[in-house]
């Protein structure tokens, strides 16, 4: 069983060529259904030839899904709408310095996480050109090579959000499998403070329509040790405060397949994930033990994602 | 020491309640967005609570997410890549390696021109030196063509001269064919840096060596100078000096969190036009993150400063502890934010007002890795410059000061609001001074902030006008 489980296939369109093209994500995977024979074309770009743009964003995608960066840039609920236009994209991707153009051409690595190396040069393509960029300047100006690279991920990140927020939602609950997994406990515990704030950043409009409390006066920390979690509400009226911890698993498991809030429950765990049916742990109050309770996705709701109602 | 990981997740948190904000805020700006993050990011940077690349990190995150949900309709789609840091260095960042090196030399010269399209008088104040660099702070006032008369006898003008280091460099309101020549026949083009409203001006004369000299000492030797155009000219005699000026400073030994705090707040006051600058809810921002992290203590004076303030500009500090009763302002903070300088120039006066100007010769020791000279005063009617350098790296904007305050002989208190930059390496500063300081005044008290010391002169005015 996996997180994605819970999610429907969706569908993207990207300009490709001279038309449009369609990607598709289904069970945790992008697909190109306009493009059957993918990796013939990625050889052939990388001798040279045109890459199209669908393979240029499964790149992309691939290169991200275990990124941080997409926490900090992605929606926060289905109501935070990132919308981006390809023409955005393109527009960007003008302004962009021509050092910075040949990075991208060039494919930095991801300096963290746990996609650093896993990505590598493609065989043929271009180096940086020219002195200014040259990967012996970088290394001397690492400030540069910084920039250059935020610089490029920016880009990059304006590309996957261009894609819709069906597709934001799915890859940033891949991002979050990727880190939430006990192998990678350690990894996990050098970047607490970002998986503090992408949880609280989640967490707290999900609290909001559920209890109605102020977004600002929720906390969420992570949760590492067995079992759902921890909840604690304090206060009254105004003084509300909400305290949590979750796992970081909850994240994908739950709020990157729309369960968040569910009939007016909070979900705390998805034990059986599933399409249209899960089984989830929901709580009827923030001082109430979590009940194991069927869900069934009921229609398509915002943000690409199903709504669901409890049984 | 700070918990490192304490203040990265406070940070972190404090982005995301922004985003949330500027998401359900039509009215948000970018920079309006990021701006109480930014000020957490650099009081913890500063203070040694967060590795400054992770606050830089945290700041360029929120900036990007906040771009990205700019697309299509909001004003400002990308945020330049400075304003992505918690802090920007501004230029300079020369260490003036003691205050010994920097020499400030009396002018009190007088320079009539009347040749040009406009009547003008420059004002030369006095000359700041070091071994790379000379300036000659003034004001410059001018008037349309017969409106000011010849008052001093005229000298011979100097040389003429077939181009300018910085062809084409021409300011509304300046003379721009001021050079000057020392007595080893050196030339220098006088090009000017300040501010003002194209008849009255006030800033500093940098002396560019014409032709170009690299790296070479400028009036090292020079026992005189020489400055005019074709028309005109004053000399300036090189070996004057000013009486020693007494400068007394006091360690403050207070926290980090609360020094942080305080300089912030000291430079609220000297940035923006008039009483205080706009930063008063990011101030306010940083008592509720210092506390967090364990560097501001509970009782903190300046958090109920802070407090004050924002009670009296109805600015929301609910994470402040306010105290009961609210904590009186300091003398110079209440008697800047109940002066009426609106007023000037004085009732009685009439006509237009004539310009003034008056040595302010200081050389304040080292603090904090900056050292601050100040040269002169200059004013006319509402407004008042005084003109001086920094010697350090300082901040863009002067977040952190120095901040430099004058107490005049009636009991006034003025702030000094730095406005202009300079090249060279140094920061040599005309700022505006408010309330305006009228040329009645014979003394002023200085008092310059820094983060971890006060330095105190009194410093006696003899105005010269013409």
């Amino acid at each position: 069983m996996n997180w994605y489980d819970s999610l429907p296939a969706a569908d993207a369109t990207v300009p490709c060529g001279s038309g449009t093209h369609t990607v598709r994500w289904e069970a945790g995977q992008l697909m190109l259904p306009s493009h059957p024979d993918a990796e013939a074309e990625l050889v052939l770009g990388a001798l040279g030839g045109d890459k199209p743009a669908c393979v240029k964003i499964a790149e992309t995608w691939t290169r991200h899904t275990a990124d941080l960066a997409v926490l900090t840039t992605g929606p926060r609920c289905a109501a935070d709408e990132v919308s981006v236009g390809w023409d955005e994209v393109a527009q960007q991707r003008a302004t962009l310095t021509p050092l910075t153009h040949a990075m991208s051409t060039a494919r930095l690595r991801p300096t963290s996480g746990p996609a650093a190396g896993r990505f590598r040069p493609v065989p043929g393509a271009p180096t940086v050109p020219g002195a200014l960029g040259s990967p012996a300047t970088l290394a001397a100006d690492p400030g540069m090579a910084e920039t250059v690279r935020r610089q490029q991920q920016r880009i990059e990140m304006l590309e996957l959000l261009a894609l819709g927020a069906a597709l934001q939602f799915r890859l940033s609950g891949a991002v979050c499998a990727a880190w939430s997994g006990p192998d990678k406990a350690d990894e996990r515990g050098a970047r607490r403070p970002e998986f503090a704030a992408s949880l609280t950043g989640r967490f707290a409009p999900a609290a909001g329509e559920w209890l109605g409390i102020d977004p600002d006066a929720v906390t969420v920390v992570p949760h590492e040790a067995p079992g759902w979690g921890a909840m604690e509400l304090t206060g009254t009226g105004a003084g509300r405060r909400l305290r949590a911890a979750l796992p970081a698993g909850w994240l994908a498991d739950v709020w990157a397949c729309g369960l968040a809030v569910v009939s007016g429950h909070l979900v705390v765990a998805v034990e059986e994930p599933g399409y249209p049916q899960a089984r989830v742990l929901a709580l009827a109050a923030p001082n109430a033990e979590p009940v194991l309770v069927g869900a069934d996705a009921t229609a398509d709701g915002p943000a690409g994602l199903p709504a669901w109602k409890l049984r | 020491m700070a918990d490192m990981e304490r203040a990265e997740t406070y940070l972190r948190g404090l982005a995301e309640s922004e985003l949330r904000r500027f998401r359900d805020s039509a009215s948000d700006t970018l920079p309006d967005a990021t701006a109480r993050v930014q000020a957490v990011a650099a009081a913890f940077a500063r203070t040694g609570a967060l590795d400054p690349a992770v606050a830089d990190a945290v700041v360029d995150d929120l900036t990007t997410a906040l771009e990205m949900r700019s697309y299509g309709g909001r004003q400002q789609r990308s945020m330049p890549a400075q304003l992505r840091r918690a802090y920007r260095t501004g230029p300079g960042g020369v260490s003036p390696g003691g205050v010994s090196q920097v020499s400030v030399t009396p002018v009190g010269e007088l320079l009539e021109l009347r040749d040009g399209e406009t009547d003008m008088d420059v004002y030369l104040v006095a000359a700041i030196r070091t071994s790379a660099l000379a300036c000659l702070s003034a004001g410059i006032l001018s008037l349309p063509k017969g409106s000011l008369p010849r008052r001093r006898k005229k000298r011979q003008g100097l040389p003429s001269q077939t181009s300018r280091v910085l062809p084409g460099w021409s300011l509304p309101g300046i003379p721009d064919d001021l050079r000057a020549v020392d007595d080893t026949g050196r030339c220098y083009d006088l090009v000017f840096n300040g501010g003002g409203d194209n008849t009255w001006s006030a800033g500093q004369f940098n002396l560019l060596p014409n032709p170009r000299a690299r790296q070479s000492p400028v009036l090292e030797s020079a026992v005189w100078l020489d400055i005019g155009n074709d028309d005109n000219s004053v000399r300036v005699d090189l070996t004057a000096r000013f009486p020693a000026i007494a400068v007394t400073t006091t360690g403050n030994r207070l926290a980090p969190g609360e020094q942080f705090l305080r300089i912030r707040a000291e430079a609220m006051f000297g940035s923006g036009s008039r009483d205080i600058g706009t930063g008063l809810p990011e101030l306010a921002a940083l008592v509720p993150a210092l506390r967090t992290v364990g560097l501001l203590p509970e009782d903190s004076m300046t958090a109920r400063l802070i407090a004050a303030l924002c009670h009296r500009y109805a600015v929301s500090s609910q994470d402040i502890a306010i105290g009961d009763p609210l904590a009186p302002l300091p003398a110079r903070w209440a008697g800047l934010l109940t002066s009426s300088y609106d007023s000037w120039p004085e009732p009685g006066s009439t006509g237009p007002p004539s310009p003034a100007a008056a040595h302010l010769p200081v050389m304040f020791p080292e603090a904090d890795g900056v050292a601050t000279v100040l040269s002169g005063l200059v004013t006319r009617g509402r407004r008042t410059t005084v003109i001086g350098a920094f010697f350090g790296a300082i901040d863009q904007g002067y977040p952190e000061g120095p901040c430099i305050w004058l107490r005049d002989d009636g009991g006034q208190w003025h702030v000094a609001k730095p406005g202009s930059w300079s090249s060279g390496g140094v920061n040599i500063f005309g700022a505006n001074v408010v309330p305006p300081v009228p040329a009645s005044i014979s003394a002023v008290d200085v008092l310059v902030i820094s983060r971890t010391a006060d330095a105190r002169a009194s410093v006696p005015l003899t105005w010269w006008t013409s």
